[in-house]
Parts: C-alpha cells; structure tokens; sequence
C-alpha cells in the first residue's frame, strides 16, 4: 500500500461518516432552530466575544438556523465528490465546515467527531506538504493520534474497578442512550459473557502499539479486531459515526506499522555491518 | 510551508497527549492546559477515555410540569427521545439530541457538585446563582419552554430524574427541579 492509496481510502471512509452525520444534523434540523436543543441564540452565548457585534456580523450569517442546513447540504456534495476524487479545496470545505459546526454546537460532540477533524487535517497535509519527510509526518500524526485515543480508553478502563469488575458493558448496556434490552438482558444472564466483554476491551485497546509496532502481520490481526470492535459498538450501541472515523485511521497504522518494521530492519542492517567494518 | 504543517501537528499532538493526563499529577500543567482549552473553541484538543473510568450507567430522564392560571399544577410530563432500534447501526440521527441532553445534563451535575462541595456558604450562594446564568441551565430552561404546553399554564418548571434504563428494578432518583419560571420571559429573552 502506497501513501497516496491509504490517503484515498481514508478520505473514502471519512467522506462516508461526513455525509451520513451531515444527513442526520438535516433530518433533525428543528433542532438547530428556535425550538431545538441546539438554539443558536442560546449556544452563541458559550464564549463572550461570539455576542461581540462584529463577530455577531460573521457567525449570524453562517450559524444561524436555517443558514446553517446550507452548510450541512454543502459539506454532503463537498463529500459526496470526494467518495469520486480527492481534492485539497473539498477537504478544506469540508474540515472547514466541521469546525464551523464544533464552533456552534459545544456540546452533543463526541469522539469520532474530533477523530474525523484529525484525520481530515492529516490528509490536508499530507496534500499540501512540498516535502516528503513532511507528508511522512502527517501520516505519524494520524497514526499516533489513533494510537493515543486507544491507549488512553485502554488505561482508563484498566485503572477503573467498574471496568475491571466485569460490570461496565453490562451496565453502560442497560440505558436507553446507548443500550439495548436485549443486550442488556442477555448480558445480565451471562456475567461471563459481560466480563469477557470488559477484558477484552480492556486488553485490545491496551495492546494496539505492541500490535502495531511487532510488524505488519501482528498490525493486522489488530486491524481485524479493530473492525470488529468498531462494527460491533455500532450494532449494539448505535454510535454509527465511530466506525467511518476510526477506520479511517487503520490505513494510516498499517503504512506506520510497514514504516517501523523496515527503520528496525535497516537499523538492525546497519548495526551488522557497523559490526562486521569494526572487525 | 512543510515546516509549518510539520510544528502545527506536532503541537496539536503534544496537546492532545497532555490532555489525557487525568487525576492530581501535573496540577500546573494542568493549569496551563485547562487555560489553553478556553481558546479551543472549535474542540479540536480530544478527550479520548471513551466510557472510562466511570462509565454513565444511568439515563438522564428530562421532565417538565406547568403550572396552570389558577394554580394547579399538571403531572410531569417526560421529553422523549426517539431511536430506531434496528437501523441505528447505520442511520442514528436522534444520538446527537440524546447526548446533548445527556451532556447538558452532565455539566448541570457538575455545577451543582461544586455548590454543594464549596466550603465558604458566600461561596456556595455565589456558585449556585451562577447555575442560573449558566450554559446548561439556560439550554435545558430554554428547550423546555419551547416544548409544547398547556395553553392555560404561564410557568413551567424542568425535573432532571436518573433511571437505571432498561433494569427497572431499581427506582428513578430525582437529581434536580428548576425553580418555576415565566414562559414567555425566556422566550422572548432568548
């Protein structure tokens, strides 16, 4: 896999998360206006300087509802050209265009919202730096930023005795945000199976740079799992946006895998020859 | 040009990981960290403990009553959130509504804590006047005045109550009642 196709299949699947949270914002649009839980009259007073009148002037025109389904209907064709072609100014649009709605709606985000922002400014960059060793960078960046939210969720989980119990999935299965009756009651027959479920969440996020950095080949039996981690959480918990985010990072983890297998092996190369000239 | 793109991700990156440090350690940092996130307006320093370490295992359940011209008051009604059970792995628009409610919920609890945290009684009235000029109880205040209403009510109240979800033997708890307020003060404030 070359760099340019794992930055095609990252936009792909990004593009893909984009037009179906852009769809979603448009199908509860009245609650981007006066009647909705995400009132721009009321989340313009988040920061002092967004009532300023001159920033009032700007973020009206572009916040304000209905002017702001415009945005959402322009990030899906932006998106929709880029399942067809990559292109730098229908990134920027789009990565512009998130940013825009993270300015406006502070809370109801999560995390593959900020995951998608990063992997969009890595591909931006990858696009837009001259230099190789520069485009090598924006790949690491999202590489590490990816490595970073499992490693962190990981040891959070592992220092947690909620989590460590066995009763974590069990119980975070039992509400209607992100639950399920019947996970939550088969999960509630099985403990086993909820303390499975915990340790091995707990066991797989932990475990991603051992897998990552061990060669290509341990990279994708964790990319494997990872697509099944991500599928099933859309499935039983319905955080439909988390798999198009995060699987979007995988071709950047499996080049950065390749990358660290070939720098130990020139290493390795080096020092044996190092060695050998010595003698 | 590859400079600037090469210090702006290494920058981002370095922020994102001092933002996960959790806990006592690194106070300072902390500090540092905490002033530079009311600069990220556009949330782009992650947080990335996904349901961890102490996972929300209860559901937020929003409830309003209105109080009617002669004084009575209706029962408390719930604000539902709606969900499509077998399509929601693809297609979930209501999730950003229903975590919105949760998170408005959440930062509500949070404000209140440190109310009843504070050592000082100043301090306590100082913190808990704020509650009403605050983000979350003028968000949650102003979307229940917006709901639909009994056309002979002029105030209303909101209820946050906790529920265990789906495991109904245990009861719901009330975590906090709004004071009553006029509803067509805040609408037209807001």
């Amino acid at each position: 896999m070359t760099p340019e196709d794992a930055v095609g299949i990252a936009v792909k699947l990004i593009s893909i998360g984009v037009i179906i949270d852009a769809a979603e914002g448009l199908w509860i649009r009245q609650e981007f206006g006066p009647s909705g839980l995400f009132n721009w009259q009321v989340l313009r007073t988040t920061h002092r300087w967004m009532s300023r009148r001159s920033a009032t002037l700007v973020l009206d025109g572009v916040l304000q509802y209905p002017n702001y389904l415009a945005l959402l209907i322009v990030e899906i064709i932006c998106a929709a050209v880029l399942l067809g072609r990559t292109s730098t100014l229908l990134l920027c649009i789009v990565l512009a265009v998130r940013l825009l709605s993270h300015l406006r709606n502070q809370y109801g985000l999560d995390g593959a919202d900020q995951m998608l922002v990063v992997v969009l400014a890595g591909c931006i960059g990858w696009r837009i730096a001259p230099e190789s060793w520069a485009k090598e960078v924006c790949i690491w960046f999202v590489c590490l930023q990816a490595i970073l939210s499992y490693v962190t969720a990981g040891t959070a989980k592992a220092i947690s005795p909620v989590w460590r119990s066995g009763t974590a999935v069990r119980d975070i299965l039992r509400t209607n945000y992100v639950g399920s009756r019947i996970s939550f009651q088969w999960l509630s027959r099985n403990s086993r199976l909820s303390w499975a479920a915990c340790w091995g969440t707990i066991l797989f996020e932990c475990a991603m740079p051992i897998l990552i950095f061990c060669g290509p080949k341990l990279c994708l039996v964790f990319l494997a799992c990872g697509v099944l981690f991500h599928v099933s959480i859309a499935i039983t918990m319905g955080l439909n946006d988390f798999p198009w985010a995060f699987l979007a990072t995988y071709p950047f983890i499996f080049l950065c895998s390749v990358d660290f297998a070939a720098a130990i092996r020139h290493g390795a190369y080096w020092v044996s020859t190092a060695g050998k000239t010595v003698r | 040009m590859s400079y600037f793109i090469v210090l702006f991700l290494v920058g981002w990156l370095a922020l994102s990981v001092a933002a996960q440090v959790r806990g006592q350690h690194l106070r300072s940092a902390r500090k540092i960290l905490g002033r530079i996130r009311d600069y990220d307006y556009c949330s782009m320093i992650p947080s990335w403990s996904f349901f961890a370490p102490n996972p929300g295992t209860r559901d937020f359940q929003l409830m309003y009553r209105d109080k009617l011209l002669d004084g009575q008051f209706t029962v408390w009604k719930s604000v539902q959130c709606l969900s499509y059970p077998y399509l929601r792995f693809v297609w979930n628009p209501h999730k950003r509504r229903a975590k919105a409610i949760v998170d408005l919920c959440v930062f509500l609890m949070g404000d209140l804590k440190r109310v009843l945290e504070a050592e000082a009684p100043e301090k306590a009235e100082a913190l808990g006047k704020s509650i009403y000029i605050s983000l979350p109880y003028i968000g949650l205040a102003t979307y229940i005045s917006r709901v639909p209403h009994s056309p002979f009510s002029d105030f209303t109240q909101f209820m946050i109550a906790t529920s265990y979800g789906f495991d109904t033997d245990k009861p719901p708890e009330i975590a906090f009642i709004s004071p009553l307020y006029r509803l067509q003060e805040l609408a037209s404030a807001a």
